[in-house]
């Protein structure tokens, strides 16, 4: 059984409605024909109005994209990552001051030495499929996870034994002190730790997920890839007794089900809102907000926290960007300012021209060594072209067309290069081509590339730790290969830092390090906009789009 | 007891029909006039200035701007130029081609087989999809969109242009000059390319309207002309997310667009009734 | 009879394997490599390599070509790449929908192209004929989607008729889903009865011209009687030929159509999975999609056979 869009018409509906009209038309002298039209059309429409009392509380959301595969550690996709917070539930989760909380976990102690990590489980821990959750199941899920997540991976390095106490506790022991342990636990985004039953945990990544028992606060109730993912209250979770901060404290279903609707097209999405179909919507066209201000049963807002923001990417191994000063003169030729006009409109209060490669608003905020890119100035990037012997060669631009952003960014990109006096040879491709070509280090000929733009979203970009661009790790950086021992020693003193200040410290280096090589020129950081029906109300402030907790008023 | 006491349906065209083919080739007219001299008098339209974002007509801008300033006259004028080279380009490349093909399978029976057998095979795909598979493997360009329009197109042609060599092949004199020794080549070139020329001419003018709508709706799908060449299909889907709010952007470029495709389609069929009532039962 | 209807069956083998080999090698040999999407954001190059090798992708094309023939003809399309489901059930998924709105469009269409056809030729070369053949070329000559556009802001936003976008399955009762659908199937039709109006009228006027009607109109039959006894029964079997072969332009429509109303059908689906390159899928959808255009031709053609001896030779 499945239910595309909660608003299920029912026979008594239609008779109900039809019944109620013919009663007013009774009194009324009404035209024929506008009697004629009534009887069809207001009998179809007050079956959709009808019906949704009947069911159990159904919030339908839209988000961007679509849920195409469900494995949280087989890709970094979004809306997969925010489905799986609904199914699986996480040892430490961050708040809202970006600080590990325990979240299954009950109670965990440090030894002195900094080394030695005991945790005890909270009770009542259940999956969707009845079987308490336990240390075999924790075990086996931490050791997925580390093969794959980077701060993870350094786990691994310097974990000497991971062993059972018993059903509801275990033993991390390590070879060192290391102050991102709980961090990686709780792990917010690019791969989180989710707990899974042993079974699903020892399934290699790469291949399929046997089922999708999960032990967070909601359970899979429907999945159509490019349709629809639907998730159910699970009636037996356990939240924990502190209120919801970003993805801390308890995660209370207060509906009986989400649906996540897939709807590729922008627009018909806010028709979709506009008519009452959906509850609430992500990613709403910035133009399409003035649509929205005339409404008074819709609201709409700033989200997800720290927006995202734009990046440009330059390949570092191939000519003319294996020349630092062609790659400072992209810096020069742009400018933030007209990207996000371009993006945004005059909506000014959703974006902002922002020097900081670790977010403005993050905790690593720092405008060091910014100001190429922050001033536009076309006559400096010629100049510095030519001191660099630029010859003209053209920059293959990977230009992704089938994606209106993308396709309207690279438009402006292009514009400025020209300006700033490069030679762009824009390649128009979808985005699956980008995708797949961006990955060659080969020379252009042999499908290689020179630049490309995205943008990751502030969740990821906040943290050197999760920001893919800065650790300088050549060939096995980020697509890119920026290759750099100095930047290297900054990530890694981040890495170790074990103070706030410390860390601070480290990540000033990084950006002021990042910044004179090119590792990529942010151009803006903008929110997207959600917005929502009146009646829905409980929406948590986080990096992560976040779904419980949320009510849904009749 | 005289027939011709009944008025019989008329197949003659009559006089109306010359007047809205006197429009449409008007229309058209000025349609190539404004392909051919626009961009050299207004640039490409391709323009950036985010401090002029999706304002309506007005006398700055006669048909508004779009979501990224640029002017929607100047876009709509200069999108002319690539739907019209979209449209006669696929026309001309089917034309070549399937009009070459389709000779070969009426005229030669050993080829005839195979090629109707792959013929089959292609029109078995739906065209739409076909071309959105090839624009996403060959790449987006110009190019690249009219070859993939004209692919789904060219079985069709050739199935039609085999069918009237079959048919000239057997009249009298055609089979005269065969029996007479003449060459192969100069009776293709002699008899029957001159004599499938109107049904080739019609079906042209149908293959031109098709591919002007396809090149719209591979744009709308996201896999048609690239962004800095506008066509008069990705202006109009460019403005397909400002709908509501800008209804300009898709306005004037669809009158455009609809009005060429009718102006060519009543076109052909002002030339079929010329040339052949008999053609009727084709294609509509 | 018998030996045609063989001989027709047996045409289909290469045709069919013209198709397999053509969407075969249409995703092949283009770029785009699925086992980078599928490796995300932040894969290296690696972790790419391997997800090739279990793709297969590796392999030579002669061998992947083989693998594929073989599966297919087990009716075995395999898995969505990304999510694992099979393909065949995807598309199960999704061929109510698609199915629905084309039957649909086509009785909205025939309801009203045949009687317009029909009359525009009984009353050729008046006012309204010259309007109905008019009003047909604009028919089709209007982008699919301008139509669409501009029906859901009239009919589901201003005035809130039908929903704006999304299809109601059929299990949650007819009438909802048939609500749903009819925004699409009204903008399918205004291409469709255009179509179908031309070929109609077209068809009539030739039949109206021939001898024994004219003749019976000589004689002064009645011309209501005429135009239904004679007329009709010899438009039946060319206009259900071009409702046949038009099903591939309508199939055309409908993945359009589908995009502007975000109806979970066929159309879709093909269209996400060749821009995502989940070659299995686009596979699968293709060929289901050419099996149905080469039964409903093969249909057509054996019902012109048993109309018309003549085709049987």
């Amino acid at each position: 059984m499945y239910t595309y869009i909660p608003i299920e018409c029912t026979r008594r509906g239609v008779a109900a409605a039809i019944a109620r009209r013919a009663l007013s038309w009774g009194g009324r002298n009404v035209e024929l024909n506008t009697i004629a039209k009534s009887i069809s059309v207001a009998a179809l429409l007050s079956c959709a109005g009808l019906g949704v009392a009947q069911a159990d509380s159904v919030l339908v959301l839209r988000d961007v994209g679509d849920i195409q595969q469900m494995d949280p550690l087989a890709s970094t996709n979004y809306p997969m990552r925010d489905m799986s917070y609904l199914l699986w539930d996480t040892l430490f989760a961050m708040d809202e001051n970006f600080e590990a909380q325990p979240q299954m976990v009950g109670a965990y102690s440090v030894s002195d030495d900094g080394m030695t990590y005991e945790f005890t489980l909270r009770d009542g821990l259940l999956f969707h499929d009845g079987a308490p959750v336990t240390t075999v199941d924790v075990i086996a899920s931490i050791e997925r996870w580390m093969t794959k997540d980077s701060l993870g991976l350094q786990i691994a390095q310097r974990l000497v034994s991971m062993e059972a106490i018993d059903d509801s506790s275990w033993r991390i022991v390590l070879n060192e002190p290391f102050g991102q342990l709980l961090n990686g636990l709780g792990r917010m985004t690019a791969y989180p730790l989710f707990i899974m039953p042993e079974r699903l945990a020892k399934t290699p990544i790469g291949e399929k997920l046997p089922d999708l028992i999960g032990s967070g606060p909601f359970k899979l109730a429907e999945w159509r890839p490019g349709v629809v993912f639907a998730v159910e209250k699970f009636q037996e979770y356990v939240p924990r007794d502190e209120p919801p901060s970003n993805l801390a404290g308890g995660k209370v279903a207060k509906v009986d089900r989400i649906e996540r609707a897939t709807i590729p097209d922008d627009m018909s999405a806010v028709n979709a809102l506009l008519s009452g179909e959906i509850d609430l919507l992500k990613g709403i066209p910035y133009d399409a907000l003035a649509l929205l201000d005339t409404e008074d049963n819709l609201e709409y807002g700033a989200r997800p926290l720290l927006g995202q923001s734009i990046q440009i990417v330059l390949n570092h191994t191939q000519p003319p960007f294996d020349n630092i000063k062609v790659r400072q003169a992209v810096q020069l030729a742009l400018s933030q300012q007209d990207f996000m006009a371009t993006l945004l409109g005059d909506r000014d209060d959703l974006y902002e021209i922002c020097a900081a490669i670790f977010m403005c608003g993050g905790p690593f905020e720092t405008d060091v060594n910014s100001e190429r890119y922050m001033n536009e100035n076309f006559e400096a990037s010629k100049a510095l072209l030519e001191e660099a012997g630029y010859d003209g060669t053209p920059i293959t631009y990977l230009h992704p067309v089938d994606q209106q952003f993308q396709r309207d960014m690279g438009t402006v990109l292009i514009d400025k290069l020209r300006s700033g006096g490069f030679v762009v040879d824009a390649r128009q491709i979808d985005l699956a081509t980008m995708f797949s070509r961006r990955s060659n280090n080969g020379p252009v000929s042999e499908g290689g590339w020179n630049m490309f733009l995205t943008a990751f979203g502030g969740d990821a970009m906040m943290d050197p730790l999760t920001n893919p661009y800065v650790s300088g790790a050549c060939e096995e950086a980020f697509v890119g290969w920026p290759c750099d021992e100095e930047l290297q020693a900054n990530w890694r003193e981040f890495l170790l830092a074990d103070t706030n200040d410390a860390r601070m410290a480290a990540a000033v280096k990084i950006q002021d390090r990042s910044n004179e090589i090119v590792t990529f020129v942010p151009m803006g950081q903008y929110f997207g906009v959600t917005a929502w029906k009146t009646s829905v109300s409980g929406q948590i402030d986080s990096p992560v789009s976040v779904y419980w907790n949320i009510e849904k008023a009749e | 007891m005289s027939a011709t006491s009944v008025a019989a349906p008329s197949l003659r065209r009559p006089e109306w029909l010359n007047l809205s083919a006197s429009l449409s080739l008007s229309f058209l007219f000025i349609i190539f006039v404004m392909a051919i001299l626009g961009p050299m008098f207004l640039g490409n339209g391709n323009e950036l200035n985010s401090t002029m974002r999706l304002k309506p007509p007005s006398a700055e801008a006669w048909f508004g701007t779009d979501n990224l300033g640029r002017d929607v006259f100047v876009r709509t004028v200069s999108g002319a130029r690539n739907s019209v080279v979209v449209g006669l380009c696929t026309a001309v490349l089917v034309l070549l081609i399937g009009g070459l093909l389709g000779v070969i399978a009426g005229y030669f029976r050993w080829a005839d087989m195979v090629l109707m057998r792959f013929a089959d095979g292609l029109m078995a795909i739906p065209g739409i999809l076909l071309a959105i598979a090839l624009v996403s493997i060959l790449g987006g360009g110009l190019v690249t969109v009219i070859i993939a329009i004209s692919v789904p197109e060219i079985p069709r042609t050739a199935r039609l242009l085999r069918s009237v060599v079959l048919t000239i092949r057997e009249l009298p004199f055609v089979m005269a000059s065969v029996s007479l020794g003449s060459s192969t080549p100069k009776i293709i070139v002699q008899h029957i390319l001159p004599n499938a020329v109107g049904a080739l001419m019609v079906q042209t003018t149908y293959v031109c309207a098709a591919a002007v709508l396809s090149e719209a709706a591979l744009s709308f799908l996201g896999v048609g002309t690239p962004p800095d060449v506008p066509s008069w299909g990705n202006v109009i889907a460019s403005g397909k997310d400002y709908f509501r709010l800008a209804p300009w952007i898709i306005a004037f470029p669809g009158i455009m667009l609809s009005i060429l495709v009718l102006s060519i389609n009543i076109l052909g069929d002002q030339l079929r009734d010329q040339l052949d009532p008999r053609l009727t039962k084709r294609r509509p | 009879m018998q030996s045609f209807i063989i001989k027709r069956l047996l045409s289909v083998i290469p045709v069919v394997f013209i198709v397999l080999t053509t969407v075969f090698l249409l995703l092949h040999i283009g770029p785009g490599d699925p086992a980078a999407l599928i490796a995300g954001e932040n894969a290296s190059r690696t972790q790419i390599e391997e997800i090739r090798q279990r793709l297969m992708l590796d392999r030579p094309l002669l061998e992947q070509f083989l693998i594929y023939l073989r599966n297919v003809t087990s009716l075995n399309f395999g898995e969505s790449v990304y999510s694992g489901f099979p393909v065949g059930m995807l598309i199960l998924q999704r061929v109510e929908p698609t199915a629905l709105l084309a039957l649909y469009t086509m009785t909205i269409s025939v309801l009203i192209s045949i009687p317009m056809g029909v009359w525009a030729a009984w009353r050729a070369g008046t006012t309204l004929d010259r309007t109905l053949v008019i009003a047909s070329v604009i028919g089709f000559s209007v982008p699919v989607f301008v139509i669409g556009y501009a029906l859901v802001d009239l009919f589901a936003l201003r005035l809130r008729w039908f929903p704006v976008q999304g299809y109601k399955p059929l299990s949650g009762g007819f009438l909802a889903s048939v609500t749903s659908l009819t925004l699409p199937a009204v903008t399918l039709a205004f291409l469709f009865s255009a179509l179908l109006a031309r070929i109609t009228r077209a068809t009539m006027l030739e039949v109206l011209s021939e001898d024994y009607i004219r003749t019976a109109r000589a004689k002064g039959a009645r011309n209501g009687r005429v135009l239904i006894v004679h007329a009709l029964k010899n438009i039946g079997v060319p206009v259900v030929t071009v409702i046949g072969t038009s099903f591939a332009a309508l199939l055309g429509g409908v993945v359009i159509t589908e995009s502007v109303f975000n109806i979970p059908g066929m159309g879709r689906l093909t269209v996400d999975a060749i821009l995502n390159r989940d070659y299995p899928v686009v596979q699968g959808v293709l060929i289901t999609f050419s099996f149905v255009l080469i039964g409903i031709n093969l249909l057509v053609d054996l019902s012109y056979a048993l109309f018309d001896p003549r085709v049987r030779q």
